[in-house]
């Protein structure tokens, strides 16, 4: 079983932004899922265990070997999605797979069909021959989940890997990585609660580049149970609503707004108690309530 | 509108410290320019209008260089930073803003030259006191050739240069478009017979003209127009503004201005469209999943190392050949070389028709190519090195496991390849011109010794530059520190600065080729130790900047791959030191300026022998001992000296040429009281009068070797095979030497 310990970790840019500050983390196989507001430090964090970045306090041990130290441990079994990636032009997906197979060390004996069963589980087999720079968005996505899976990596991160995408592709995209989180850990970062939700066993809630909360997200939800009310009001009521209550969220819902708050016992008001979900609990911790 | 555009532009470079900082460099350069270079023209002050027209004017084709690095910097800014999508949806008035870039790009030019003349009008104001060299300072002998040569020059450039940003948005082609003004120009001088040539033929008064007009930098109109001056003229005239000069400044103006509107007009402002493949629609979990485990064998060590280097080098070779850019390069160095040779063969109006002979071929190839080759390899080493993070492919790669020396090693076997592909068209090129001028027989050694003579010194360049752009770690910084390291090194700037020690000189080593007859002769030799010396080196910067790269990716080092590193460091360090001290004591340097100082010393201490009376030679015997393949040769000889002055000499002043050594000497009745190796002399004191109408004769050796480390002496080459000297001029003689 992978393990992958993080222990009061600190990174400060030289500009003097603080990324991450004394976080500390236990992830386990299967999916974990960081959730996060952009610039809460989850891509920091993320480049941090890819090798990509250096921390300047702190461990990261992963299967009992501190990866701060030996960079090159965690990248012989390392996938890796990054948020924004580019490709060379003029190089067909399967001449790129084949690059980057090359640079994880994969034999030849078996690259090949390696790498075509990749693009197979990606949808992209009868694409192999294409260039990748004339891919679409949700194309050279699939892409990237595929050259993550090359060498059959212990330790997979994807890192807003869900962005731009279409619901449909959102959705093939979540089977593949639920599929693949089965065998080995994938750390999951996003600021989309719905995609953590169903896939995610455990996960965490990290701003301004510390830890807020971390467990399952069935805990979480049963722990708000109760506590979640929900009205839909008319816009310029929202301030009076922000003002004397918790509000958590406000979606617009036909043009009016769906009001969700957190209380421990009935507000009145007309609210109304709900079943709460994820987003509810993503919210509560953001905004402290708990 | 156009002052805020160009406002935000200038912010790009005002104030910032590097930019305040290439002014200095300029400064200093033009400051250097007066004190080193001299133009010397009988009679013309060093500040005279004429010299200063002749020395901006030339210095002003450097002006290209700037143009090109700024214009690929400004002109394709928005590429670069892919912010095209963001700036081309804006309401931005497209050729107001092109004209606000172009307009940069001309000022920021003319504000480097301008510093450089400052420099210049420092230099010989500060030297103003030797009026022998100098006439009063007049500002407008200064000025008149900047605003009638080097503005419209500049202008002239920044309109080609920006034509090609505009219509191809390619980086090379701006790059390419550089060189291809100097080839042009070169090509236009050289077959034109300009005056700008040492070597150049007469010229008939219509062809001077016709160049007077086409010539777009105004030199050969220059040259027209001050053909007939003499001295005092050439001190007190300015360059008139009247004749063929006017005709071309105007058709310059009218030429380049046409050119920008044209480009401005026909500028592309909108991202390429770029046919998106869609994928047709699929059922989810349609494919076949693969049972798990089957891939998971990773190669470890040198198997690893060399897979990677061999997929980054395809990725690199395959972007370089397959890119338009690179069959350009090569169909200018092509033309431009083939121009060369051609010219070389025709050997002007006054020579007979050469032989296209293998060694005229190489003797060309070798003048030419070092200069091109810089350019393209800068270029290309900068796009290289860059390549993974332009692409922004680097967040995938930098995630695996691979060695940061591979990659460094890949980029520069790339490099290597585009060398070595370049000498092979060359000699290809040169076999065909062989065959066209009915000269068949090729000589295939010959040009095989071009992948030893001009390979080794382009891998070391190779070298220097993935190092230079890899350390800096930012492209267009890099891009004119490379440019100033081989300015220094390499070119005559470098030299003009005072940077002449062949240890100094980076992976360069003058090679003479002398034909049928001597070859490369003894230069191979120094030019293989020198070789070592810059393999040395070039290996300590790459592992410097291996260890500082790796450094800064990995955050720990390989302790083995380490102190593997360390050991080679302190073998390099060891040839550096060995080969460097081998070079240092053979080579003598000397410049102009060190030459007459010696001289005016010679003077001070020898003068006051003018008079004193010497005995004269009146009878020779010598037996002469030649050794051609070391390269020296021994006199032995015999004097008779007859005293045929009215008095008495009591004391001997004995004169060898300082490259001679002087193993034995015997005078009669004298002894032989000091030494000046310096200056050659030797004093002898004798022991009793020598009389007038006397004889006594005199026994000797000398000897003489030279070393490939330095230049032959002409007239006293001794060679392996076609030796010349002259060597009754390095025979022994008495007396002051005037």
């Amino acid at each position: 079983m992978n393990q992958l310990k993080i222990q009061n970790l600190s990174k400060t840019y030289p500009n003097g932004m603080k990324a991450i500050t004394g976080l500390s983390l236990h992830i386990g196989q299967g999916m974990f899922g960081l959730l996060g507001p952009n610039g809460a430090g989850k891509s920091t964090l993320m480049k941090i265990i890819a090798g990509l970045e250096q921390a300047d306090t702190g461990s990261i041990v992963l299967n009992d070997v501190n990866i701060l130290n030996e960079p090159s441990f965690i990248k012989k079994q390392l996938g890796y999605l990054p948020q924004d990636f580019g490709v060379y032009p003029h190089l067909s997906a399967y001449q790129l797979m084949h690059h980057l197979a090359v640079l994880k060390g994969i034999k030849k004996e078996g690259r090949k069909e390696h790498i075509l069963d990749l693009l197979a589980r990606v949808n992209l087999y009868e694409f192999r021959d294409k260039e990748v720079h004339n891919f679409s968005g949700g194309m050279r996505q699939r892409f990237g989940i595929a050259q993550a899976m090359l060498g059959s990596p212990q330790i997979i991160i994807v890192d807003e890997p869900t962005a731009g995408l279409d619901p449909q592709v959102r959705n093939r995209f979540n089977n593949l990585l639920s599929e693949i989180g089965e065998q080995m850990i994938v750390i999951l970062s996003t600021h989309l609660v719905e995609d953590v939700r169903s896939l995610c066993a455990q996960m965490a809630i990290i701003n301004n580049g510390s830890l807020m909360v971390n467990g399952a997200p069935n805990d979480f939800l049963k722990s708000l149970e109760g506590r979640i009310w929900a009205k839909t009001i008319d816009k310029n009521e929202l301030r009076y609503f922000n003002e004397n209550f918790h509000t958590l969220s406000a979606q617009l819902h036909g043009g009016r707004l769906d009001v969700h708050i957190y209380a421990t016992k009935s507000p009145g008001n007309g609210f109304e108690q709900i079943k709460p979900d994820l987003e509810d609990v993503y919210f509560t911790h953001l905004s402290q309530i708990v | 509108m156009f002052i805020d555009y160009f406002l935000l532009e200038v912010s790009f470079y005002f104030p910032k410290k590097w930019f305040l900082a290439l002014l200095c460099c300029f400064f200093a350069f033009g400051y250097w320019v007066s004190v080193i270079a001299s133009f010397s023209f009988a009679g013309v002050y060093a500040n005279s209008p004429f010299v200063l027209t002749y020395t901006i004017g030339l210095v002003s084709l450097l002006n290209i260089f700037t143009i090109v690095i700024f214009s690929s910097q400004i002109f394709l800014r928005e590429i670069d930073a892919r912010f095209s999508s963001l700036l081309y949806t804006t309401l931005v008035n497209k050729n107001i803003f092109q004209l606000s870039r172009f307009v940069l790009v001309f000022l920021i030019t003319a504000l480097t030259f301008l510093f450089f003349i400052l420099g210049l009008m420092f230099g010989h104001a500060s030297q103003g006191d030797e009026h022998e060299k100098f006439m009063p300072f007049r500002m407008l002998n200064y000025l008149q050739p900047y605003i009638l040569l080097v503005l419209p020059n500049i202008f002239f450039c920044t309109a080609t240069v920006s034509a090609i940003a505009w219509t191809s948005r390619s980086k090379m082609l701006v790059f390419l478009s550089g060189v291809f003004i100097y080839i042009l120009y070169f090509a236009v001088s050289l077959f034109s017979n300009s005056p700008l040539f040492a070597n150049a033929s007469p010229v008939s008064s219509e062809t001077m003209s016709r160049m007077a007009i086409v010539d777009p930098f105004g030199l050969a109109a220059f040259f027209e127009q001050c053909q007939s001056w003499s001295p005092a003229l050439k001190n007190s005239t300015l360059l008139q503004l009247k004749g063929n000069f006017l005709i071309n400044r105007i058709g310059l103006l009218v030429f380049s201005s046409a050119l920008t509107l044209l480009a401005i007009r026909r500028a592309r402002f909108h991202c390429t469209t770029k046919k998106n493949i869609k994928p047709p629609l699929q059922k989810a979990g349609n494919q076949p999943i693969l049972p798990r485990g089957q891939i998971s064998i990773s190669e470890k060590g040198w198997l690893y190392d060399w897979h990677t280097l061999y997929s980054f080098l395809k990725i690199d070779l395959r972007a370089l050949l397959k890119g338009l850019p690179f069959v350009v390069v090569i169909a200018l160095w092509l033309f431009f070389l083939g121009m060369e040779i051609y010219s070389n063969i025709d050997a002007g109006m006054r020579l007979p028709q050469r032989y296209a002979s293998t060694g005229l071929m190489v003797r060309n190839i070798i003048n030419s190519f070092p200069l091109f080759l810089l350019s393209v390899l800068s270029f290309y080493g900068m796009e290289t090195v860059w390549r993974s993070r332009s692409t922004r492919i680097y967040v995938l790669e930098d995630s695996t496991p691979v060695q940061v020396t591979v990659v460094m090693l890949a980029k520069w076997i790339s490099l290597c390849c585009i060398a070595l592909l370049l000498i092979t068209i060359s000699i290809l090129q040169c076999m065909v011109l062989q065959l066209i001028f009915q000269y068949p027989k090729i000589e295939w050694n010959l040009y095989l010794s071009l992948f030893y003579i001009l390979g080794v010194p382009s891998l070391l360049d190779a070298s220097v530059i993935i190092s230079i752009q890899t350390i800096v770690g930012l492209k267009y910084p890099a891009l004119l520190l490379t440019v100033l390291f081989f300015a220094l090194t390499n070119s005559f700037i470098g030299t003009m600065l005072g940077i002449e020690h062949p240890l100094f000189r980076f992976a360069k080593s003058p090679l003479n080729y002398s034909g049928d007859m001597n070859g490369f002769g003894a230069y191979l030799h120094a030019f293989g130790f020198k070789m070592i010396y810059w393999t040395s080196f070039s290996a300590l910067i790459a592992i410097g900047t291996t260890l500082t790269r790796q450094k800064a990716r990995s955050f720990s080092v390989n302790l083995k791959s380490h102190s593997k590193l360390k050991v080679f460091a302190v073998l390099m360090v060891a040839v550096l030191l060995i080969s460097g001290h081998f070079i240092y004591q053979r080579t003598q340097v000397g410049n102009s300026a060190a030459e007459i100082d010696w001289m005016q010393h010679y003077e001070q201490k020898y003068r006051h022998y003018q008079h004193i009376p010497q005995p004269t030679i009146v009878s020779v015997k010598t037996e002469i001992d030649l050794y051609p393949t070391s390269n020296e040769y021994i006199i032995s000889g015999l004097y008779k000296l007859v005293n045929k002055s009215a008095a008495p000499l009591d004391s001997l002043l004995l004169y060898t040429d300082p490259a001679m050594e002087l193993a034995h000497v015997n005078i009669d009745r004298a002894v032989q009281k000091a030494t000046d190796s310096t200056y050659g002399h030797h004093r002898f004191k004798l022991t009793s009068p020598f009389m007038p109408g006397d004889s006594i004769t005199m026994e000797f050796t000398i000897k003489y070797k030279w070393t490939p480390f330095n230049r032959h002496d002409p007239m006293n080459a001794i060679l392996a095979n076609g030796s010349f000297m002259r060597i009754s001029r390095y025979y022994p003689i008495f007396g002051y030497q005037q």
